[in-house]
């Protein structure tokens, strides 16, 4: 039975990028940024107070981002990123994570990549729904209050 | 690992035991939320009272340099400084204990995570709940008289005391997953599946064809 208040899960990919050891070459700290990742995790897991925009956000612009957020490693260059979605509210799917330069700037093939593959996941997920859930829509806002509980 | 996640830079990945990531991350993640909770609270005096660096620095007699480096890496808080600053602040860190969350789950091939919400039209007999097991799945409706359909990838049931269950279940190549909404028949409208469903009533094996077929 699943009682969490907010749940994380992670495709496989996924799952194993924040379960295993990085080797990445030239980035000496790869290991001290996929912690920060996790630790991010958990705090939001906890509910812990978080720094708005520093360590989880929407990721923009829509409507290409729509629903896609990022949880945030900033304090070890060059950073590292989890991208996913919230399926509903207070469960996040992670479908990716992300070494920020491997990301490159804004608009650029890795991080199209990177959200494309997010919302090809969410439109496989919802693709065999014959309903049409009212709520789908509403985890796709830009604050955090929009997509879970804050307590 | 799919090639189109844009995920091959994690090459051949060494999982790190799951001993040294718990005890690890229970120091990192605590070291964070202190960090979190004494720079959202400069963040929002600063706002406020435009409070600066320079002003705590002064209220607690040490350099600026110094309450820079606290307030701009997390490793460098410690429950001292931290506990420092908030009292500059005019704050107290009070601690607390919790249990801690599970670790991120793997959304794994053809699992079955489903996830029932029961309604019932008096607000008071309302409740919640969470099935992420078939078999307990089965089991309520072996025990209900209701009946229960399963239409390709979305289930639900409504029993004769109005009560509601909506299941929607949706199987990936990557992953299972469902997504439970509030019952449709409590807002009026129609729950009845599109011509493209395949009704059929749910059926013990109905995982194993998931798993193979999804």
């Amino acid at each position: 039975m699943l009682t969490e208040r907010r749940m994380f899960f992670a495709t496989p990919a996924a799952s194993l990028a924040l379960s295993s050891s990085w080797t990445i070459p030239s980035v000496e700290d790869a290991n001290v940024i996929r912690r920060e990742l996790l630790d991010v995790v958990r705090l939001w897991q906890n509910g812990t107070a978080m720094l708005a925009n520093k360590q989880i956000k929407p990721l923009t612009p829509p409507p290409a981002c729509d629903g896609v957020w990022e949880f945030r490693a900033t304090q070890a260059p060059p950073g590292a990123r989890i991208i996913g979605i919230f399926p509903e509210r207070n469960i996040f799917v992670a479908t990716g994570v992300y070494p920020r330069h491997y990301l490159g700037n804004r608009g650029s093939r890795g991080w199209v990549t990177a959200i494309g593959y997010a919302v090809g996941r969410r439109a496989a997920w919802f693709a065999g729904s014959t309903i049409n859930w009212p709520s789908t829509a509403k985890f796709t806002g830009s604050d955090l209050g929009t997509v879970c509980d804050v307590f | 690992m799919s090639s189109d996640d844009g995920m091959n830079w994690l090459g051949r990945a060494t999982p790190v035991s799951e001993r040294e990531e718990a005890l690890e991350g229970a120091g990192s993640a605590a070291r964070l939320a202190l960090f979190n909770l004494v720079r959202g609270t400069f963040d929002s005096l600063s706002k406020e009272r435009k409070l600066t660096k320079r002003e705590l620095a002064d209220n607690l007699g040490v350099s600026g340099a110094l309450v820079s480096r606290w307030l701009v890496k997390p490793a460098n808080m410690t429950i001292e400084s931290a506990a420092k600053l908030l009292y500059a602040m005019g704050r107290e860190l009070r601690l607390s204990v919790e249990k801690r969350p599970a670790p991120h789950r793997e959304l794994t091939y053809g699992e079955n995570y489903f996830s029932a919400w029961f309604h019932t039209h008096s607000a008071s007999r309302r409740r919640a709940k969470t099935i992420t097991d078939w078999d307990e799945l089965l089991d309520i409706r072996t025990r209900s008289s209701d009946n229960i359909h399963f239409f390709d990838k979305v289930m639900y049931f409504e029993s004769k005391e109005q009560q509601m269950i909506l299941l929607h279940g949706v199987c990936s190549k990557d992953g299972f997953y469902r997504q439970v909404t509030h019952s449709d028949a409590m807002l009026g409208n129609s729950i009845e599946p599109t011509s493209k469903t395949n009704a059929s009533p749910i059926k013990a094996t109905a995982r194993e064809d998931c798993v193979g077929n999804c």
